[in-house]
């Protein structure tokens, strides 16, 4: 797997994990949020930290509002 | 007055020790006649004098000698540097320095020379004996450092005297630049104990100090007990090896970690916290042992203050206050005499509990969160040493928990964040889990105390 999208495809797991639904495999096109995975405010800010930690910026801190795994992995192949 | 005090005591004790330091120890006769010396050479013309160098017995007999001889007295951090003093000494009003360094910036300073005082006495004993005042720079830990001027009579009366306090001798733990550094010295003066202070503030050199003198009672922080307590475990030493029976707390909330551990290492010890603000004075203390305060305190007054909470803040009323900040009218904003201390409280059942700081307060997407509790559940992980929680700026709540924590040696870092996670998980509500949270070397420390300004 790409590195970047592995990275991604752990912070997202660990995020789910820690909410007590951890799952073997991520739909990358799936959505975060309620419609999808299930990301509240706080799962999010906690997104964008652990992004920012890794990667040392995150497309949330830009004023983007990546709807997926796959709409973040863009973000980091700009 | 701080000299009638120590005058006083050498006519009753002369040769009782007052204090030990690196270069020897002083009976109360010795320093109340050095005292008397340094006074007797001040230049006739000074307003103040501002000392600057390590701490010692010099230190101690210049504070005695500026009240005899009239002066105001201001105990410089010795961390500053020379223009950093310079430019204090400046904005709060030129005086004379003593000091035991010489450096390029101090030119143009007036200079005491403590050291050399073979001259004809030029400065007779003040008649102003009751209103000399000391000035006391804050921490700046909160915010910009503010120069608070007591006078020795108001901060003499906050203190407790005991008999038996001829047979304690204190470990000057905090500098004497700090309100409670000066706290100690004067509960020393007044109860005829002894002072020692240590040649550094390393953990070799403190216990050096602590074994060589002998020293049964100790007043700091709780963030210095917390590494106390560490660097015993880590090089297995236990409460025999030392003859301590009295632990003081101050400075910083008295969590139940630090609580428990010194109850378990210490466990024949006394264990006292006392509530202080430099602007309010010396306000209470605690002596059971529990963090927190006993509900019963609202109902009396207790020490030097009257207690109440509102709206969640705890509110304080006393007497014993700082007259002002220096060359300010600015004083306690106190309303029908209640001073309001920006430390939030809870009352359950028939205990006070302190959350936190006002000004430390993290609005995480709308919901308050205290940095206190954080870090008192932080600090039962095992492996973390000392932590600062503080928010830091997101993108999407405005601002989350954050956590920076010392490690204590020998503890594998990912383990201790891994069991700290699993830990606040469990415990903590969804607004406070830390969700950046970096081990680093070490936390900022200022005055043994961490410091917690807003990044």
């Amino acid at each position: 797997m790409d590195t970047v999208l592995k990275k991604v495809v752990d912070i997202v797991s660990d995020i789910l994990k820690n909410k007590g639904r951890p799952v073997t495999a991520i739909d990358n096109e799936k959505s975060l949020y309620e419609d999808g995975l299930g990301f509240d405010s706080m799962d999010t800010a906690g997104l964008s930290a652990a992004l920012e930690q890794e990667f040392g910026s995150d497309p949330f801190m830009v004023g983007e509002f990546p709807r997926t795994i796959s709409d973040i992995v863009k973000f980091y192949s700009k | 007055m701080i000299f009638s005090a120590i005058q006083k005591v050498s006519s009753v004790s002369p040769k009782q020790i007052f204090v030990r330091d690196v270069a020897g120890e002083y009976s109360y006769s010795q320093m109340c006649e050095k005292a008397i010396s340094m006074a007797a050479s001040m230049p006739k013309d000074s307003e103040r004098l501002y000392i600057y160098m390590p701490d010692s017995s010099d230190l101690l007999s210049l504070i005695c000698a500026a009240d005899l001889a009239g002066l105001d007295a201001c105990v410089l951090n010795r961390q500053f540097s020379a223009s950093e003093v310079v430019a204090i000494m400046d904005r709060l009003g030129r005086g004379i320095l003593a000091s035991d360094t010489d450096s390029p910036e101090f030119v143009g300073v007036e200079r005491f020379e403590y050291r050399r005082l073979d001259g004809p006495p030029c400065r007779k004993s003040s008649n102003k004996l009751n209103n000399s005042r000391i000035i006391i720079l804050t921490t700046g830990t909160t915010g910009s450092p503010k120069a608070v001027v007591y006078t020795w009579e108001r901060l003499l009366s906050q203190v407790k005297k005991s008999a038996a306090g001829c047979a304690d001798n204190w470990l000057l733990a905090y500098p004497m630049n700090h309100f409670a550094g000066i706290q100690v010295f004067i509960h020393a003066l007044l109860n005829t104990s002894s002072l020692s202070i240590p040649a550094g503030r390393t953990f070799t050199e403190v216990t050096d100090c602590l074994k060589k003198d002998r020293v049964n009672a100790i007043s700091a922080t709780p963030t210095f007990w917390r590494m106390f307590v560490g660097m015993m475990a880590a090089r297995n030493l236990t409460c025999n090896d030392f003859s301590i029976s009295k632990i003081t707390l101050g400075g910083e909330a008295a969590t139940e970690d630090v609580l428990s551990r010194l109850r378990k290492n210490f466990p024949a010890a006394s264990l006292v916290h006392v509530y202080a603000i430099t602007e309010l004075g010396s306000c209470f203390s605690v002596s059971d042992g529990l963090p927190g305060f006993p509900a019963g305190y609202l109902k009396r007054k207790t020490g030097n203050v009257e207690l109440k909470i509102s709206e969640g803040e705890l509110y304080l009323k006393t007497e014993s206050h700082m007259l002002s900040y220096l060359n300010s009218d600015k004083t306690i904003d106190a309303v029908d005499g209640w001073l309001a201390t920006g430390d939030y409280v809870e009352l359950k059942r028939d205990r006070v509990f302190f959350l936190g700081r006002k000004s430390e307060i993290i609005n995480v997407g709308g919901i308050k969160v205290f940095p206190l509790r954080i870090e008192e559940e932080i600090l039962k992980t095992p492996g973390v040493q000392a932590v600062r929680v503080y928010g830091r700026a997101n993108p999407v709540t405005g601002k989350v928990v954050a956590a920076d924590i010392e490690i204590a040696r020998g503890y594998d870092s990912r383990q201790v964040m891994e069991a700290l996670r699993i830990n606040c998980r469990a415990v903590l509500g969804k607004y406070e889990q830390p969700v950046f949270i970096r081990p680093i070397e070490s936390l900022e420390r200022a005055n043994e105390k961490i410091v917690r300004r807003q990044l």
